[in-house]
């Protein structure tokens, strides 16, 4: 469906069943109106029903537009699809609701309407799709606000560079005329024509209507004179809106002699003509009449369905005539859809302060349909009440609706839904306080119970404004409909608003409320034990002869630890815990720490007392649990075995996971089933425990474990076959097939997680682990045999071709091509020759006779090479399949382009280009545009005409139509700038063409062309400066925008940056070195409530540090912790750049001392996880050689003493990168990387690592230490890819002797080039990751 | 006493209309057993409650009560009743919502 709308042109002629129900018999003759367009007959009544407004008129939504510009149609849709996308959702949403409903509602619309400007430049497309939304479409909106909003967004999608044609100005005449909105069609077309956009047919047609509406017949004869003066055909809509014009003129039998008219003129009277008659008579009151057109209409080919009465019904009540209604309402059929018909009948006629008339129709809605089968008491009439309480209908008639509805039985709760839409209508501001207040009265009045919680939506908003005032206005309420305040509406709603608990008070004493009421003590108890306040508590105790209360047992444990000689009796454990969580959880770490004693002793009395402490306190427990000692909480859960909660365990025990401590936790597990054997652990405990199990080889309670979790009938989520994955790819990892192997068998056999690839991949990864490759043929064979899956088969192959094992490799061959056919063979071994670099052989095998495209697999190959970097080998994929039947070139192509852009190649990019011309192959737009894009960001010329976006052609279609035809594209819009000076003051146009060039991109061109503007005196919307403001400092043209802005203030008043550009004016501003002036940019921003951008934070903080600003920095960070949405910046982005700002200060011991802290505080929320890589790089960077090794020695340090290897890794990774720039250094890094070695013994990387030092030995000429190393590698089994070889092997020639392995075929020159130049190379793709992993965080 | 105490037979409760809150909920799921727990979810941005509700009885006998029956029509609607499966997930609690009485 959408589908058939995404191209303007196709849109008129998709009116398939779209938004009309299918079904009946009205569809027919007007698809074929809309399809034929032709002269005459029922040709060309396009949306002629829908003139008169009502919610039943607007069902051919989406499909009338008449005429499109020109342009539209020519647009590049590669640009646009996106927006096509965007449209499609739109219109979908619009659409679901018009199928459904027949209605839209106005946040629906709103919400489009916003999303379609926030991503900017709408289409024509949605623009129509808007406009088209305003009218009858919006039962529920007043008229006037319908048509409001639809100024409001024509406007703003001009001003966002939306170009209007004809279509669009047709769907804002529908709008007013279903809008019954009063405006001047002459000054219509003026407006048109001096937007340049022609009127046409339809466009006349409705100036017509609107004349008519009037009862302006000579107006409506001047246009239809027009209209004959050019040969347009004269339709049935004009003759619909002669009929209502006469009547409207108070001429009856002109109106009824267009029939006559008609019929001479070979036009056959259409039910909108029959509608338009009957509406006429409706306007008088003349009943007779519509009866008597009603059975004319029988006897001829016409039918009116239920949908045409309304119409009658609307018009009858507008005049002043509804005691005519029911007559009419009684020949209705209620045909199919009549319910949502009908529903939007009466919304229209509420909205427009017809709700007597509505409620008439509503009592000819079908009871039996709402009477459903779940027994749940009639509720019809919802949508009816809650657009009375929206539209401010008065209290007592939405009360004698209720009761009506009541009294008939069609809604059993009237007074509590009406009561419900009014509390929820509170944000829109209708009904007072007062007036919900007096529905409660009425239910009231019913025997109907009135609860405290009725009260909390009119509380909550004050509550969050902190509006005491408003408060005590709905507790005064309260009052008077005999509601106490409970505790739950005291501390929720009402305390939390004042500043303190003796301002509540006052307030209390002021209204005359009491004071020593239930809710108001207890919830003050309750405030003040959340504040952990201990003082105000036992101040509070004073209260305490006052009630006798269950708070007795809340309060005694801490009276007791002052005074121990009151001892008490408790009756609420609730109470008790309540207080307890929220103390606890009030606390901080360090003061509980401090009290530990003091709670320690609250614990044992409560005990002593018998109180049980229930799973409240456990929680509060729990979040100590995850901030300081587990010591703390085995000693806690040694008090209190007894109460010991299974939660407590569970966290307990997942905690001993995480250290390992297996004993441990089986013995809490033990522990915990026998006391409650029916309790089982989650799957995340669960599988923590399979883990640590199998981490310490003991397999068989491993599998125990999972045996356990089936029993249990543990719920198992994707989460937990995720966790799964990584216990069993932990052991493939250490190689141990045969643990794998057991924990998969008895996965699966249990059925706690299906078979998937993922899942079945360790086993092969344990064997390729071992380099056992026969074994990892047998696994994957295995897991294809039993579970239909076959994992890691092309790492499997490509192990196979390396090692030459032609064996195996048939064997493999032969049960893929078995298994999954021939073809599915050939790629794997295409693939696997590719990926070991024996390209011979790859194309031999892609030469195959009859082996067509996959491009789903030349794909995953080609993103494969993309994201390793590998030119060669995707070049030479696209190479070996240019014969390849089916294979889509272009696309092969443009993986190349899409690295060539990665790498910025463009000499390549310009190669690949010949290469296709070569290959004639036809480049689509985006392959063009991708590769002029790299060309252009090259500064080269590009060869050839870009697709341009529509932004551009607009530019150039204007810029063509002002200038000489003759001017070339390309020097377009340099015209338009400089043709803008000759160009009459028309500020839109200036506007456009301003957007236009800073979307281009050409803020220079932009900036002078607005010192024209406003040299001329214009004053332009908005948009056009942000737009230009944001253009500039793109550039880093801080000064230019500067001076815009100053325009831009000056031209209007209240004008701000937004936050985009402001956040871009701080990037700026810190590039050029200003960062005192980014951090005023910054607060200023925050203090307009505004949201600066992740970047601009961290480039503004980095700059602090390079400028050795401490200060500067500490209250950025306060500034970020006072943000209402987090940013979610690392905290390491302060810590490092702190360190940072001191090493610059020369301060090295507060650096290392700052950075220190968050590792050997390891628990903190950073963790482990925290990454001072920046540190590092950026003292690498600026070679500190002091500061260098001050960090280093805190590295060294932090591993050895306090087993934190973060900081040394990445010291490590980043002395690599270093390395990596700098091959002078290599001779010191063998020592650090060796000294790294042995501080991280077991650093996982050695894949990545060994290559290095191969490469320091190389350059160092040490040959005794290469051979050593070679020799550990084997024997660790860490393959030495070809350089490592090629490495080692011109060690030996340098020292004479002979190589004791085959050389890799490389020859000297490549090797040289790749030593010294490619970095990539050396290092195993997929193993660069951790480098990027640390550059994250800065 | 302190076996019972720990383990909390819990049902989860859903469709509950808005003029119904905890104090309701308790007194009608009290005729089944003794409740110890009773959780009504509200949405402070709101004022109103979020349609389900957690009861937990002190004994099974409570729950398989309250499970027996069935429909549990209150004030004209009908509320449908579950056995709670949550699980133990080790998670803070969310104190916006969650408020107990």
């Amino acid at each position: 469906m959408a589908a058939l709308l995404r191209s303007a042109r196709l849109l008129k002629f998709s009116p398939s069943g779209f938004l009309q129900r299918t079904g009946t018999n009205r569809n027919g003759p007007q698809l074929s109106r809309l399809y034929s367009g032709a002269i005459g007959g029922k040709g060309s009544g396009v949306c002629s029903r829908q003139i008169v407004p009502g919610p039943y008129r607007v069902r051919h939504y989406a499909m009338v537009t008449e005429q499109r510009g020109p342009h539209t149609d020519e647009s590049s849709l590669g640009v646009r699809s996106k927006q096509a996308q965007q449209f499609d959702w739109a219109l979908a949403k619009l659409d679901s609701s018009v199928r459904r409903t027949g209605r839209i509602t106005k946040t629906l619309l709103l919400r489009i309407f916003h999303d379609i400007c926030r991503t900017g430049y709408p289409s024509g497309n949605q623009a129509l799709l808007l406009l088209r939304s305003c009218g009858s479409l919006l039962p529920e909106m007043p008229l006037a606000e319908r048509t409001e909003l639809a100024h409001r967004i024509w406007d703003k999608l001009q001003e966002l560079g939306a170009s209007y044609d004809a279509s669009h100005y047709n769907a804002l005449l529908k709008v007013y005329l279903q809008n019954e909105f009063k405006f001047s069609p002459t000054e219509f077309l003026a407006k048109m024509e001096a937007a340049g956009v022609q009127p046409n047919r339809v466009t006349f047609q409705r100036l017509i209507a609107a004349y008519c509406h009037d009862g302006d017949i000579e107006g409506a004869s001047t246009i239809l004179g027009f209209m004959k003066s050019k040969d347009l055909p004269i339709t049935e809509a004009v003759f619909n809106s002669l009929v209502t014009g006469h009547a409207r003129a108070g001429d009856m039998e002109s109106s009824e002699s267009i029939l006559q008219v008609m019929k001479g003129a070979g036009i056959e009277p259409g039910p909108d003509t029959y509608v338009a008659l009957l509406n006429a008579y409706a306007e008088r009151g003349d009943m007779d009449k519509i009866k008597q057109t009603l059975e004319a209409v029988e006897n001829t080919d016409t039918s009116l369905m239920d949908r045409d009465l309304m119409q009658v019904v609307f018009s009858l009540s507008k005049a002043g005539h509804q005691q005519h209604v029911p007559e009419i309402v009684e020949r209705m059929r209620h045909e199919r859809g009549y319910v949502p018909d009908a529903m939007n009948l009466c919304l229209s006629l509420i909205t427009q302060g017809q709700e007597d008339t509505a409620f008439t129709v509503l009592k000819t809605f079908p009871t039996l349909q709402q009477e459903t089968q779940s027994g749940d008491s009639p509720t019809l009439g919802n949508f009816f009440l809650r657009h009375c309480v929206n539209m401010d209908k008065p209290v007592d008639k939405v009360a004698r609706y209720c009761k009506e509805l009541q009294d008939s039985s069609y809604h059993a709760t009237p007074l509590q839904f009406t009561l419900y839409c009014c509390l929820e209508a509170k944000k829109t501001g209708t009904l007072h306080p007062s007036e919900k207040l007096e529905v409660m009265k009425m239910m009231k009045e019913q025997g109907q119970p009135i609860r405290p919680h009725y009260f909390w939506p009119l509380l909550t908003q004050h509550a969050k404004d902190q509006n005491t005032t408003g408060i005590m206005e709905v507790l005064k309420g309260m009052q008077e409909l005999d509601v106490p305040a409970d505790v739950e509406t005291m501390s929720f709603y009402v305390l939390p608003a004042f500043p303190n608990i003796d301002a509540a008070r006052d307030a209390f004493k002021e209204m005359g409320c009491s004071l020593e009421s239930e809710g108001f003590l207890s919830s003050e108890m309750r405030s003040e034990a959340s504040s952990g306040n201990l003082a105000g508590l036992l101040v509070m105790s004073e209260y305490l002869p006052v009630f006798q209360l269950r708070l007795n047992g809340f309060l005694c444990p801490f009276i007791m630890s002052k005074h121990t000689s009151i001892t008490g009796h408790y009756a609420d454990n609730h109470a008790v815990s309540y207080f307890l969580y929220n103390l606890m959880d009030s606390m901080t770490e360090a003061e509980v720490q401090a009290q530990e004693d003091k709670l320690r002793q609250y614990f044992n009395q409560l005990k002593s007392m018998g109180i049980i402490i229930p799973g409240n306190i456990y929680r509060g427990i729990r979040n100590l649990l995850d901030s300081y000692h587990v010591l703390i909480l085995k000693d806690l859960k040694k008090q209190h075995e007894a109460d010991m909660v299974a939660g407590s365990y569970a966290a307990l025990i997942h905690l001993c996971c995480r250290h390992d401590n297996v004993e441990e936790a089986l013995n809490l597990k033990r522990e915990l089933s026998r006391k409650d054997s029916s309790v089982s652990l989650d799957s995340s405990k669960y599988v923590a425990l399979v883990k640590v199990l199998t981490k310490q080889g003991r397999l068989e309670e491993a599998v125990d474990m999972l045996k356990e979790m089936k029993e249990k009938e543990v719920v198992v989520r994707d989460t937990t076959v995720t966790l799964l994955f990584h216990v069993l790819n932990a052991a493939a990892m250490k190689g141990d097939v045969v643990a794998v192997r057991r924990l998969q068998d008895t996965i699966f056999t249990l059925g706690l997680a299906t078979p998937t690839a993922n899942l079945c991949s360790p086993l092969v990864s344990a064997h390729l682990e071992t380099k056992d490759l026969g074994g990892a043929l047998e696994a994957a064979m295995e897991c294809q045999k039993q579970y239909g899956q076959l994992p890691r088969i092309h790492d499997v192959i490509c192990g196979l071709v390396e090692r030459g094992d032609t064996e195996l490799l048939q064997k493999a061959m032969d049960f893929v091509s078995q298994e999954r056919g021939e073809m599915t063979m050939l790629y794997d071994l295409f693939f696997a020759f590719m990926q070991t670099g024996r390209h011979r052989e790859a194309r031999k095998i892609i030469e195959t006779p009859g082996l067509r495209a996959r491009p789903g697999r030349l794909q995953w190959y080609a993103e494969k090479c993309i994201n390793g970097n590998q030119m060669e080998s995707l070049e030479s994929m696209v190479d070996m399949t240019a014969k390849l039947f089916e294979c889509d070139r272009d696309e092969l192509y443009h993986y190349v382009l899409r690295l060539c852009k990665d790498t910025n190649d463009w000499r390549k990019a310009e190669a690949t280009w010949t290469k296709m011309q070569e290959e004639n192959v036809i480049p689509r737009e985006r392959t063009l545009r991708i590769l002029a894009d790299i060309l252009k960001s090259n500064g080269q010329e590009v060869p050839f005409e870009v697709p341009e976006v529509w932004y551009e052609q607009a530019a150039d279609r204007e810029a063509q139509s002002e200038t000489k035809p003759e001017g070339s594209k390309g020097k377009a819009t340099k015209s338009a700038s400089t043709q803008a000076a000759t160009a009459e003051n028309n500020p839109a146009d200036y506007q456009f063409r301003l957007l236009t060039l800073c979307k281009k991109g050409k803020a220079k061109e932009a900036y002078d062309m607005l010192k024209d503007i406003e040299r001329k005196g214009v004053t332009l919307g908005p948009a056009p400066y942000d737009s230009l403001i944001r253009a500039l400092l793109a550039e880093g043209s801080m000064e230019n925008a500067m001076v815009v802005k100053e325009i831009a203030v000056g031209r209007i008043p209240g004008f701000k940056l937004n936050d985009i550009a402001n956040s871009l004016l701080i990037i700026t501003q810190v590039k050029r070195g200003l960062a005192k002036d980014g951090m005023s940019t910054l607060k200023s921003m925050l203090q307009g409530d505004q949201v600066p951008s992740k970047l601009s934070v961290t480039r503004l903080v980095q700059s602090l540090g390079s400028h050795g600003d401490v200060q500067g920095i500490q209250e950025v960070e306060v500034l970020m912790k006072g943000l209402g949405t987090p940013l979610n910046l690392s905290s390491m982005v302060f810590l490092n750049n702190t360190a940072m700002a001191h090493i610059k200060n020369g301060d090295l011991d507060s650096a290392v001392e700052g950075l220190e802290a968050v590792y050997t505080q390891g628990d903190g929320p950073q963790g482990p996880a925290a990454s001072m890589a920046f540190v590092f790089r950026k003292v690498l960077e600026e070679n500190n050689g002091a500061a260098l090794d001050k960090l280093s020695a805190m590295a060294e340090r932090l591993a050895n003493h306090f087993s934190s290897y973060r900081a040394a890794s990445d010291l490590f990774l980043q002395l690599l990168e270093a390395n990596m720039v700098e091959d002078a250094k290599f001779m010191l890094a063998v020592g650090k990387i060796k000294t790294l070695m042995t501080l991280i013994p077991d650093f996982t990387e050695k894949e990545t690592l060994y290559p290095y030092l191969m490469k320091c030995y190389g350059v160092d000429n040490d040959l005794v230490s290469a051979k050593a190393l070679y020799q550990q590698m084997q024997t660790e089994g860490v393959e030495a890819d070809e350089l490592c070889l090629k490495r080692l092997a011109v060690l030996y020639r340098n020292a004479g002797e002979t190589v004791p392995f085959t050389e890799p075929p490389v020859s000297a020159d490549a090797e040289r080039t790749r030593i010294t130049g490619s970095l990539y190379y050396s290092i195993p793709v997929g193993k660069v990751q951790p480098r990027s992993k640390t550059a994250t965080v800065e | 006493m302190a076996g019972s105490s720990k383990k909390v037979y819990e049902v989860f409760v859903s469709k509950i209309p808005w003029t119904l809150a905890s104090k309701e909920m308790k007194d009608y799921f009290g005729q089944f057993g003794q409740v110890k727990k009773c959780l009504v979810p509200f949405d402070k941005e709101t004022g109103f409650h979020r349609g389900f509700c957690w009861i937990g009885y002190t004994s099974e006998e409570g729950l398989n009560n309250a499970l027996q029956k069935d429909p549990h029509v209150l004030e004209g609607s009908t509320l449908q009743v579950q056995r709670n499966r949550k699980v133990f997930l080790g998670q803070k609690t969310n104190k916006e919502v969650v408020e107990t009485s």
